[in-house]
């Protein structure tokens, strides 16, 4: 695994000074991201808060070429790029599909599935704060059950897209859940996509304090959480063998895990949501489990 | 077809941004709490630099006072979101109100 | 594959050859002869032949182009943009519903400056489903800045589809082109294409090099990011002043084409039967136009001083050129097949506003004719100006 030192030393990416809120772990998990891919990389970015943080015309937080793209178009105008480069002869670049979970999992849905299905040659990063935060916190198909947002006021009923697992279903070379809180697992998981040929996808767990109503200042803590209650399992698949990651192989004993509390205590989200909607939770992450575990067994 | 003096002198212009710093201003304004360093508990171990969002701090390895040099935070920048503060091992990062400032200037 | 120029291959065009194909063929080939790098496209009736053909090309190893089976069109203009962006020269071929669906991307392409061609056969909306020609499809996206051909054969199809990336490409227009020709009237028949030499067309049509914007991470740019209102006017302004400016140089293009390759299927317009003092004008567009050429036979023969003025591009639209052909015109009939609902011919529209901006304000007569690719004959036609003239003596 990639070391912090080694991640401190890499050149910063990302220029302060942008319009991300604070605490953005956005703007952090991009900041990672190009850390682990370095300079000769190419990004599409969707709307979602990254066309927003990045700073407005004529300038930009962001030292990669950009190009901004309509909503469901993510993975598409990067095959695009991908196809393009080809052409050239410019196969050394790197190409980052960066979209939000709406523009992943509901919008740009029939996109990437596409992009993924034709193996098209780039790697799609789903940032993920469960709900349209850019807009202004509606609920979006990654929002966990019970979750409060603008549109789901007395909180979300029913239960959230796995995209992680329907892109495994698309037998990828490399698909890898991460979370901004665990860099080093997150620019592990980038670096090994890299070396690959393919679509590769990582759905990133990005806290967002203003969307979940937690202190700013708890950003980390509560990707961390996530983590540690077993709300968020870090796994990864590579040519579709999915194994558990070693950040979270201890919480696949439920009785590791801390309790679902401890991660929603911090966020206003879940403030005053009945109870049922809390064990609705806890179901659906106990039914997770029992997924991931279970594909894990599966090998080619 | 010779080109008139207007044609040569018109081209396409397309949005093109370009990297730079501070391309949504001096952010450091809309801070309401600003990270202040304790640099005789900070132990320079750089966890506040792995997990700043901005990101605005750096470390001075030239700077005397230490060893390993000192950690500066780039305050034009710095929303004062306090992931830093929150994250240090050493709990050396105070997060001051603004006003405190405003009545040492004073 | 490439060749050693890194340029993308493109066989069995070594000498100029005359072939018998459908217009969707006619934009294929084109699309091969135009070493295009980036293809992206779905299938749509009736459009799905060119493509279809493409991939024949790319398949067999004749066309050096990647070829992006997309999974929808949306998808398709989005490729094309990312390819465009990064400097390919990209081609798509769509239809009604496919354009449609598209829409955003397209306008996409064009604010963003991206000079990516498209072969667009215009098909009917539905409801009802309806496979037949009909040109609202593109007629709607008259607005986004795209340059819009209306191609009255098939050999025009396979030039215009050339030229379009010549005037597209221009440094100082950089706008994506719709190449549109009439369902199954066009995309389905078969007519004698004269094709020029693959060298003859690469001497033509150099390799795309952006001036204006590419994606590379040697210079890296953000395109596209948010934008305060103070910049607009200044960036649209842009806008309207390279698409002014290809009014010029389509026809120079137009022209170059014809010295070139001897074929001219006239720049902006194409007129038939005109001269400066010609009493009664037909405007009218595509594939009916050439039929309406036999009207104005006909109607010549029975007498009458009629000329045809065909709208060869819609956008930029031909103002001053609608004005010098209509100069002596007492009246003026637009057969079309697109309305505007709620008023009038998207084309009549256009061409009214132009002549309002003049001396002579001829009579306008509006017929929209051929919906869903209903036959519009010629003796049909010159029945409809009969009956508008005769109104006028009563």
């Amino acid at each position: 695994m990639v070391t912090t030192k080694e991640i401190l030393s890499s050149p910063e990416p990302i220029l302060p000074g942008h319009a991300a809120c604070a605490g953005c772990s956005s703007s952090l998990g991009l900041r990672y991201a190009l850390k682990a891919l370095g300079e000769n990389v190419i990004m599409t970015i969707p709307a979602c808060c990254t066309s927003v943080w990045q700073g407005p015309y004529p300038k930009s937080a962001i030292t990669v070429p950009v190009l901004n793209i309509a909503f469901a178009a993510a993975a598409s105008s990067a095959s695009g790029v991908s196809a393009a480069l080809e052409a050239k002869g410019k196969t050394d670049t790197t190409v980052l599909a960066w979209a939000g979970d709406g523009g992943s999992v509901d919008i740009g849905l029939a996109t990437i599935s596409g992009a993924a299905e034709r193996n098209d040659n780039m790697i799609y990063v789903t940032y993920s704060n469960e709900s349209y935060s850019n807009t202004g916190v509606q609920k979006s198909g990654a929002t966990p059950p019970g979750a409060r947002t603008t549109t789901t006021p007395f909180g979300r009923i029913g239960s959230p897209k796995n995209i992680a697992l329907i892109m495994w279903t698309h037998h990828l070379p490399y698909v890898a859940t991460a979370c901004t809180s665990y860099p080093r697992d997150f620019i592990g998981k980038l670096r090994k996509a890299q070396q690959m040929k393919g679509f590769k996808f990582i759905y990133l767990l990005a806290p967002c304090a203003v969307g979940w109503r937690f202190p700013a200042e708890k950003t980390i803590e509560v990707g961390k959480l996530a983590v540690e209650t077993g709300a968020h399992i870090l796994w990864e698949a590579v040519d579709g063998d999915i194994e558990l990651s070693p950040l979270s192989k201890k919480y696949r004993d439920p009785a590791k895990r801390k309790p679902l509390e401890e991660y929603l205590k911090y966020q206003g989200r879940y403030k005053g949501i009945s109870k049922e909607l809390v064990e609705a939770y806890q179901k659906y992450i106990d039914y997770q489990w029992s997924i991931i575990t279970s594909l894990a067994d599966i090998k080619k | 077809m010779p080109k008139t003096k207007e044609e040569d002198e018109f081209r396409v212009e397309t949005w093109i941004s370009l990297p730079s710093k501070g391309s949504a201003g001096n952010t450091g304004l809309w801070r309401t709490f600003r990270p202040v360093i304790n640099h005789d508990k900070c132990t320079r171990c750089e966890i506040c630099i792995l997990y700043c969002p901005e990101p605005c701090i750096t470390i001075d390895t030239e700077d005397p006072s230490h060893k390993k040099g000192k950690i500066i935070i780039d305050y034009d920048f710095c929303k004062g979101c306090g992931i830093c503060a929150n994250e240090c091992p050493q709990k050396c990062i105070a997060m001051v109100k603004e006003t405190e400032f405003v009545k040492e200037d004073e | 594959m490439t060749v050693s120029n890194n340029r993308p291959v493109s066989l069995g065009h070594e000498k100029p050859m005359t072939l018998i194909i459908s217009g969707n063929h006619a934009a294929a080939y084109a699309a091969k002869m135009a070493r295009v790098e980036v293809v992206a496209a779905y299938p749509i009736t009736p459009s799905t032949g060119c493509i279809e053909k493409v991939s024949e090309f790319v398949d067999s190893g004749k066309m050096g182009a990647k070829y992006i089976k997309v999974e929808s069109e949306h998808s398709a203009a989005g490729a094309l943009i990312g390819a465009s962006a990064t400097g390919a020269r990209t081609f798509s071929s769509t239809s009604s519903h496919g354009l449609l669906y598209m829409a955003e991307l397209v306008w996409w392409a064009a604010l963003a400056r991206l000079p990516t061609v498209m072969s667009i056969v215009n098909r009917e909306l539905a409801p009802a489903w309806s496979i037949w020609a009909q040109t609202q499809d593109s007629m709607g996206l008259r607005d986004s800045g795209c340059i819009q051909y209306y191609c009255k054969n098939v050999q025009e199809v396979f030039d215009t589809v050339l030229m379009a990336y010549k005037v597209g490409e221009n440094e100082q227009v950089y706008m994506p082109s719709l190449v549109c020709q009439d369902a199954f009237i066009l995309s389905h028949t078969s007519a004698p294409v004269d094709m020029p030499s693959q060298a003859e067309v690469d001497d033509f049509l150099p390799p795309y090099t952006p001036k204006h914007f590419i994606l590379d991470p040697k210079h890296p740019v953000t395109h596209s990011n948010l934008s305060y209102p103070s910049h607009f006017r200044e960036k649209r302004q842009n806008i309207m002043e390279s698409t002014h400016r290809a009014k010029q140089i389509i026809k120079d293009v137009c022209a170059d084409y014809k010295k070139r390759f001897g074929r001219f299927h006239g720049d902006l317009i194409e007129t038939y039967g005109i001269d400066k003092k010609t009493k009664h004008i037909i405007v009218s567009h595509s594939s009916i136009a050439e039929e309406i050429e036999v009207t104005v036979d006909i109607l010549k023969e029975k007498g009458y001083d009629v000329g045809l003025l065909r709208l060869r591009v819609l956008r930029p639209f031909p103002d001053e050129e609608i004005r010098e052909a209509c100069k002596g015109a007492e009246t003026i009939h637009f057969i079309e097949r697109a309305p505007s609902y709620g008023y009038k011919g998207v084309i009549a529209i256009d061409t009214m506003a132009a002549l309002y901006e003049g001396d002579n304000h001829p009579k306008p007569f509006h017929h929209i004719e051929g919906l869903s690719g209903m036959d519009v004959t010629a003796e049909y036609v010159a029945d409809l100006i009969e009956k508008d003239l005769a109104s006028l003596k009563r």
